[in-house]
């Protein structure tokens, strides 16, 4: 922006004067002092003011000269600052690329010429492509209008649809490409599959060989031997088996059966008599 | 014998000498592989000392020293002499003499259904006879009367000597006579 200061009143003398701000925020640097010849009653000077976000509103910007003992600095000026218009991006690639070779794409924008920086991607039929050698992000230097971007040769499939330069903006903006030949003939060969249609002889043989060993096993097999399975017929009101093994009850119970044997006997033979007398 | 003479031999076996012979009662037991006896030792030889109590308790000392004097020659000789006549009678005094009679207790473990191989104890009876008349009638060894006896018991298993107790003395004044007439004699 643009102040001017003018003087009323002339002492014949120059004069240094100095401003003051009160919010050096918004300024991109402090405003330098300047000098009025004793001649010059006008001076305009610019003021470069610092570069704000969209949205982030309108703003009161209030410099004043700093007094001095050889003059009065009058009224300070207000200054408004408005909110910073967003930018719109736009994407052209240059048309008729021969399939496979670089591709370049400028990226313009309109608004302030603020430094930006913005996040891309390359896709080519909804892949992403990542090239070695393209830098992230793309960045705008202060008072960038456009900014060229080139995808490397050899970097994408020339097969497919061209590839598509998309900024990764809240709205993201897009840009394709455009090839001036069509695909080459190879595009259109498809590789060759390991098992190549038809596939019905196949069942088809599996079943003829299958049946045919089947009729031919019939009458050369050996018989095999009867087998023999059980039968278990359940008879109306037999008695039914015990679910459990039957337990002793009590058991341990002991007892005891006791006989004599005679074992024999040692006594003196003959047996000692009494004397009959009178003892 | 009458039940005023005799002398209780229930009290000869106890659970100590047995468990002394615990190995040796086991493996008997265990001859036809049953483990029951060393499974069940306490059991075991509770149900053994049972049986002998009630084999032995019911065991007349008196009746083992005179079925030992049934086997000697005199008493015998008498016996055929009076075998024909029932009521025929004769005295055979003895006058002081020891003898020894043996009788195996043999007690059978059940354990239902198992039956454990027998064990087969030894009591021996060891008397000192001061003094009897043995009355032999109609072939057998009817009665004894006037005697003393001084008898010991021994219960033994297998070469094992379990318990030695001595009896009280028997003395018999008037003719006691033995059940069913008379001990057999006659072999």
């Amino acid at each position: 922006m643009t102040l001017t200061v003018r003087r009323e009143g002339s002492d014949g003398q120059a004069h240094r004067l100095q401003f003051i701000t009160d919010r050096t925020e918004l300024l991109k640097a402090a405003i330098p002092p300047i000098t009025l010849e004793p001649n010059v009653d006008e001076l305009p000077f610019s003021v470069a003011t610092a570069w704000g976000e969209p949205g982030d509103g309108v703003h009161e910007l209030k410099i004043a000269i700093a007094a001095d003992e050889s003059g009065e600095g009058g009224e300070p000026v207000s200054v408004t600052i408005t909110d910073a218009p967003p930018n719109s991006y736009a994407i052209e690639s240059s048309a008729n690329v021969r399939r496979g070779d670089a591709i370049e794409f400028t990226i313009s924008r309109s608004g302030p010429l603020r430094p930006d920086r913005l996040e891309f991607d390359f896709v080519q039929d909804a892949s992403v492509i990542r090239p070695q050698g393209v830098l992230h992000p793309l960045s705008f230097q202060e008072g960038d209008a456009a900014l060229s971007l080139t995808l490397p040769a050899g970097s994408y499939l020339p097969c497919q649809t061209p590839p598509v330069l998309t900024l990764k903006l809240e709205t993201p903006v897009s840009g394709s490409a455009s090839f001036a030949d069509p695909p080459p003939d190879y595009c259109n060969v498809l590789p060759p599959r390991k098992f190549p249609p038809p596939w019905w002889p196949i069942p088809v043989v599996i079943i003829v060989a299958v049946g045919t060993a089947y009729v031919l096993r019939k009458p050369w097999a050996p018989t095999p031997p009867p087998a023999l399975y059980p039968t278990w017929d359940i008879e109306a009101g037999a008695p039914a088996f015990a679910a459990e093994v039957p337990k002793i009850p009590g058991w341990p119970r002991f007892s005891t059966r006791t006989t004599l044997e005679w074992g024999g006997a040692s006594l003196p033979d003959p047996l000692p008599t009494a004397e009959k007398k009178d003892g | 014998m009458d039940s005023e003479l005799q002398v209780s031999l229930a009290e000869l076996p106890d659970g100590e000498a047995l468990d002394r012979e615990k190995r040796a009662i086991q493996t008997t037991l265990a001859e036809q592989g049953s483990r029951i006896g060393r499974l069940h030792w306490a059991l075991t030889r509770d149900t053994a000392l049972r049986g002998l109590r009630d084999c032995l308790g019911n065991l007349n000392p008196v009746d083992c020293i005179a079925r030992g004097w049934s086997t000697a020659n005199q008493v015998q000789d008498l016996a055929r002499q009076t075998a024909d006549d029932p009521n025929a009678e004769k005295e055979l005094p003895l006058a002081k003499h020891a003898l020894s009679v043996a009788v195996h207790p043999l007690v059978t473990i059940h354990c239902d259904p198992i039956a454990l191989p027998t064990l087969r104890f030894t009591l021996t009876i060891d008397a000192t006879v001061e003094c009897a008349v043995l009355i032999i009638r109609g072939g057998k060894l009817a009665a004894i009367e006037a005697a003393q006896i001084r008898p010991s018991a021994t219960l033994s298993y297998g070469d094992h000597e379990l318990k030695r107790i001595m009896l009280k003395p028997i003395e018999i004044v008037r003719p006691s006579q033995f059940a069913g007439g008379g001990l057999t004699v006659l072999t």
